[in-house]
């Protein structure tokens, strides 16, 4: 169940989340 | 940066990169398997402890005009040192090993394609458009990112499966290759191509073929 409902999830998170928090990242300095 | 911000913001930058690190680890959800699990109370008493520890350290590091980075740091270690905590409690409650909760390959490739865009975007904005304004350097900097960043999961192989996972999560029957499922595209009862909203039923073979 826990493989099943907590693993798939968080890596389609990950799949829409890190790219926005490495621009963040990246960019968040540039003036 | 100041196309949104004011100079005052930008000058908070570096501390808020500190925070989009410790972001990173909260994307494990791990708060309904605790709750599901009915680890609730071990959740709060060890969120309690991790701001506790955070707190005592701030007021140490307060002393130090200069340590806003280590300040940021203890929280961020906060984050990751509870996040940590978590996955240990539901690995010892289930019996699942730790390194079978989550599925860490594709966490890290995801990570590192996400890292290498950014490195990508970065430097071809800052280098090929460094006379524009910082409006066009964004702009065409996400723009790079998205396209690496797709480029990458498909060399990966990881496109595929965020898109089976959105499917899953819509409840979409999803239909495994032939060569993934060993009864073929003609096995809609397959476990593998049952929607998340039903819950397999764990009898034998035999006594759920009589029920049918």
């Amino acid at each position: 169940m826990l493989r099943v409902n907590s693993r798939r999830p968080d890596v389609l998170v990950a799949t829409l989340v890190y790219p926005l928090l490495a621009f963040a990242f990246v960019f968040s300095a540039e003036s | 940066m100041t196309i949104i911000y004011t100079p005052a913001y930008v000058a908070a930058a570096p501390v808020m990169r500190i925070y989009i690190l410790g972001l990173v680890a909260l994307v494990v959800e791990l708060a309904t398997v605790m709750l599901l699990l009915r680890q609730g109370a071990f959740s709060m008493r060890l969120g309690v402890l991790a701001l506790r520890c955070f707190r005592c350290r701030q007021l140490v590091l307060r002393r130090v005009p200069t340590a806003w980075r280590a300040r940021r740091r203890a929280a961020v270690t906060a984050i990751g040192s509870s996040i940590w905590q978590r996955c240990g409690r539901i690995s010892r409650r289930t019996g699942i090993p730790l390194r079978r909760l989550q599925d860490w390959r594709s966490l890290g490739l995801l990570l590192l394609c996400a890292a290498l865009a950014a490195l990508f975007a970065w430097v071809a904005a800052s280098r090929a458009l460094a006379a524009f304004g910082p409006e066009v350097r964004v702009a065409a900097g996400g723009g790079l990112l998205a396209i690496a960043y797709l480029a990458l999961l498909a060399l990966c192989g990881l496109g595929r499966d965020a898109l089976a996972a959105s499917r899953r999560v819509r409840g979409e029957t999803v239909v495994p290759h032939r060569l993934a499922c060993p009864r073929g595209r003609e096995a809609p009862c397959h476990r593998a191509c049952e929607p998340l909203d039903r819950a397999w039923p764990r009898v034998p073979r035999r006594i759920r073929e009589a029920r049918v």
